[in-house]
């Protein structure tokens, strides 16, 4: 894996994401007004220099809430992938080196839990834990494991006949230390693709999941939460749902491109 | 220690009830380079696969491997507790045996760290010293470097490095220079059999180049579909091949026409 530099995409993917995570990181300094400020006089105002994206039904500054709102946004989908990716990774490589009847056992539940419908039971998840952003993150992030641990199994099938791994084995290598400095640098470049494509996926389910009530809880300011919350005034004042919903879709894209970038850059096969 | 350093006798391998070795006996004494040749397909990778107890899944093996007088079949820990240490191992190809992702120091020490218990710095002084031998004139550059920054000979030569770093009694070597240019095949195998030479190490070279065994080889062992045809000292028995397999062999090779006379002249 040679660095093959930086393409449209993955640029394209990176500024976008600088953005959502500047304004994540920095929104303490950039927002205009404190996100949980009411003020009974500027109830849902429309866009103007003062409220650049309007205000809500108790006057708080849209602009500011959509700032502070990329934090639990962008965090819970972080959680979700990392949950997701180790422990679908530890799974998959674990089963694929085991082999037999083990790994055919795994490997049919790995099915089962995909052939279910992952945003309903992540629904009856997040309900019977109660509703909170980490029971959601936890839900599906669970959720996500059997995709990584496919990859990681399919990954770890061809691996584990190559050349260098053969080498090691007749050097005196155990399952360990194979697993550890052969398998799982090796399967990085992948699981790096899947995980940044996956965080858009995260991110549009965290959305969904906080959407319907079940992740983050009133007063905190949460892209999903706020789209729900404007559910009301969708009719009449259409600012309210319409910036942060972009900012979902925003994002969403940024990962997306990023994912893809990364694919075209990191993939042996791919260029030239 | 009397007694061969190696002996195979009667070694049957099937898989899936299909017998890929049909009872493979040969002996290598301590010290001594054995040439193991044959065709494609004969057995010999699996023969030496089954020394080290990694012949495929599934495959069941009969027969007798003694290592130092000790049984191996039957016995998968005894030949999982030489790899690497009792028993070098120098795989056929430089370009896919080393992992991509590690630096060259890594994976030339880890045997030395993992099996052998040295600690890391003894590992690393012993891994230069053995890559100086190897005639790699900055080892500790090449240490630091990745698989990719170095040639098919350079890391046929780390890997030889790697396989006699802790002084084992027997390295198999399996068709080490075939993946190797002309030029650098001679040089790789002058550096095996004077690392062979200088360390008292066995060497099992397995190969399907007769002119290879004809000049770093002692011993001599033909195989073909399964079998020993015929095994001997090297230049005797390539000088004068009994069976007609062996004569086949010689004479499909290249160089014989050219050199029939020298090697056939008393």
């Amino acid at each position: 894996m040679s660095p093959r530099g930086l393409n449209p995409t993955l640029v394209a993917g990176l500024a976008i994401l600088g953005v959502v995570i500047g304004a994540a990181l920095f929104a303490g300094l950039l927002a205009p007004y404190d996100p949980n400020a009411i003020a009974p006089a500027q109830i849902l105002q429309p866009p103007s220099l003062r409220h650049v994206a309007g205000t809500d039904e108790l006057g708080r500054d849209m602009f500011s809430r959509i700032l502070y709102g990329a934090r639990p946004s962008l965090l819970v989908a972080v959680a979700i992938v990392a949950i997701a990716a180790t422990g679908g990774v530890i799974i998959g490589c674990a089963s694929g080196l085991a082999g037999g009847l083990a790994d055919t056992l795994v490997m049919r539940l790995v099915e089962i839990v995909m052939a279910l419908p992952g945003l309903v039971i992540a629904l009856a998840l997040a309900a019977a834990l109660g509703p909170s952003l980490v029971n959601l993150a936890l839900a599906l992030g669970v959720l996500g494991i059997p995709f990584y641990a496919r990859v990681a199994r399919a990954q770890t099938l061809s691996l584990r006949e190559r050349a260098f791994v053969r080498a090691a084995r007749a050097m005196g290598a155990s399952r360990w230390f194979i697993l550890r400095r052969h398998i799982v640098p090796n399967l990085a470049p992948t699981i790096v693709v899947f995980m940044s494509l996956g965080l858009s996926g995260a991110l549009l389910g965290a959305s969904a999941l906080s959407f319907i009530g079940l992740g983050a809880q009133p007063p905190m300011a949460e892209w999903g939460a706020l789209v729900n919350a404007s559910r009301s005034y969708i009719l009449d004042d259409w600012w309210y749902a319409l910036f942060p919903g972009a900012a979902v879709a925003l994002t969403s894209f940024g990962f997306t491109l990023l994912g893809d970038g990364l694919r075209d850059a990191l993939d042996p096969k791919a260029g030239r | 220690m009397s007694g061969p350093l190696l002996q195979l006798s009667g070694l049957r391998l099937a898989i899936e009830g299909r017998e890929i070795l049909r009872g493979v006996s040969l002996d290598v004494g301590a010290g001594e380079i054995v040439g193991v040749v044959g065709e494609s397909g004969s057995g010999k990778s699996l023969t030496a696969l089954s020394i080290l107890d990694l012949a495929p899944p599934g495959a069941s093996l009969a027969g007798s491997i003694r290592f130092e007088g000790r049984e191996l079949v039957g016995d998968p820990g005894a030949a999982r507790r030489l790899r690497g240490v009792a028993i070098g191992y120098v795989p056929q190809e430089p370009m896919t045996s080393l992992n991509p992702t590690l630096r060259i120091a890594q994976q030339l020490t880890w045997p030395a760290r993992l099996v052998g218990g040295l600690s890391r710095r003894d590992a690393h002084d012993r891994a230069a010293e053995t890559l100086r031998r190897m005639q790699i004139d900055d080892p500790e550059r090449v240490m630091r470097a990745y698989p990719f920054e170095l040639s098919g000979g350079q890391r046929q030569r780390v890997l030889i490095a790697q396989a006699f770093l802790l002084q084992p009694k027997l390295v198999i070597a399996d068709e080490p220079t075939t993946a190797l240019d002309v030029t650098v095949q001679a040089e790789v195998l002058a550096l095996l059999q004077a690392a062979a030479r200088d360390e008292g190490a066995a060497v099992l070279l397995i190969t399907h180049n007769m002119g290879v065994v004809w000049r770093v080889c002692d011993q001599v062992c033909v195989m073909r579909l399964g079998e020993v045809v015929e095994r001997g000292p090297a230049r005797a028995t390539l000088a004068a091949p009994a069976h007609p397999y062996t004569r086949g062999l010689c004479d499909a090779l290249p160089e014989r026409a050219a050199h029939r006379s020298r090697i056939l002249a008393p």
